[in-house]
């Protein structure tokens, strides 16, 4: 698969979280701002056909809708 | 755009010789093709002849309505699905779709991993479907595959799928997975393989 390079700027915080959330998923920063590209085109276009998406609590089935912002 | 990304061998099981096998990221108007006049032909014609789905268990049938081409081209369009295909003697033996989930063992609860959505060898390839199956390793090839891909989206080999009756077995013995849970929301057994497991798959 043909890959592109490009530069990001994050800002400290935005860079400690990249940071916090790779190493608590065990994935390099690379393959982490990956997943979330996959997950938020997921949910962009499930949004932009109408469908709904929610996050659930196993314990009480509360339902509560995801937004994206 | 389909491209070739591994070079693998299958078992022609008459002979017991070693074939030549290609497996091809993305699918292309051939798999197309070879789905729509090869495969779902024979699966519609074997599923007709029993009256129910669980039924067609017993004949190695019950994907018969699976939609490939139609998957495929919807999984063109989204970051997180891939699709893959193995060929051989000029004619695809295997297809599979992925996309990307999460873990349900407690091992690797909530971690990434790659979830196998379809999966299926090509017909005459099916003990039970035909009586004298063509070749045999199209799905080992296919889950390496999986692995393969979780191992380069940084998932360390976690893959995940929901398995027909039919092919339970399988993956509880040869394919190396864990049988987790029945899910009653999909009405199917749910299996998952660890990073330890993938190993151990791949060094078999």
């Amino acid at each position: 698969m043909d890959r592109r390079q490009m530069t990001l700027m994050l800002s400290d915080k935005e860079m400690s979280l990249l940071d916090q959330l790779a190493e608590r998923r065990g994935m390099s920063k690379t393959a982490l701002v990956r997943q979330a590209l996959r997950l938020y085109q997921s949910v962009t276009e499930r949004i932009e056909n109408g469908e709904k998406v929610f996050v659930e609590r196993p314990a009480t089935k509360e339902k509560t809708e995801l937004m994206v912002l | 755009m389909k491209e070739l990304i591994g070079e693998r061998v299958l078992i022609e099981r008459a002979s017991g010789t070693e074939v030549p096998a290609q497996i091809f990221r993305t699918l292309d108007q051939k798999n197309f093709e070879d789905f729509r006049n090869r495969w779902h032909p024979l699966l519609k014609a074997r599923r007709a002849e029993v009256s129910s789905w669980e039924s067609a268990a017993d004949l190695n049938a019950q994907d018969s309505h699976w939609e490939w081409v139609e998957k495929a081209l919807e999984a063109e369009r989204m970051m997180g699905r891939d699709t893959f295909a193995v060929e051989c003697a000029g004619e695809t033996q295997g297809l599979m779709l992925v996309d990307v989930g999460f873990g349900r063992l407690a091992v690797q609860r909530g971690l990434e991993l790659i979830y196998v959505e379809l999966l299926a060898t090509a017909p005459w390839n099916r003990p039970k479907f035909v009586d004298a199956p063509i070749y045999k390793g199209v799905g080992r090839v296919l889950i390496g595959t999986a692995i393969s891909l979780s191992v380069e989206l940084g998932f360390n080999g976690r893959i995940a799928l929901h398995s027909l009756r039919q092919s339970e077995s399988w993956y509880r013995t040869a394919g190396g997975f864990t049988d987790v849970e029945f899910d009653a929301d999909k009405r199917m057994r749910y299996f998952e393989m660890t990073e330890a497991d993938a190993a151990t798959f791949v060094s078999d």
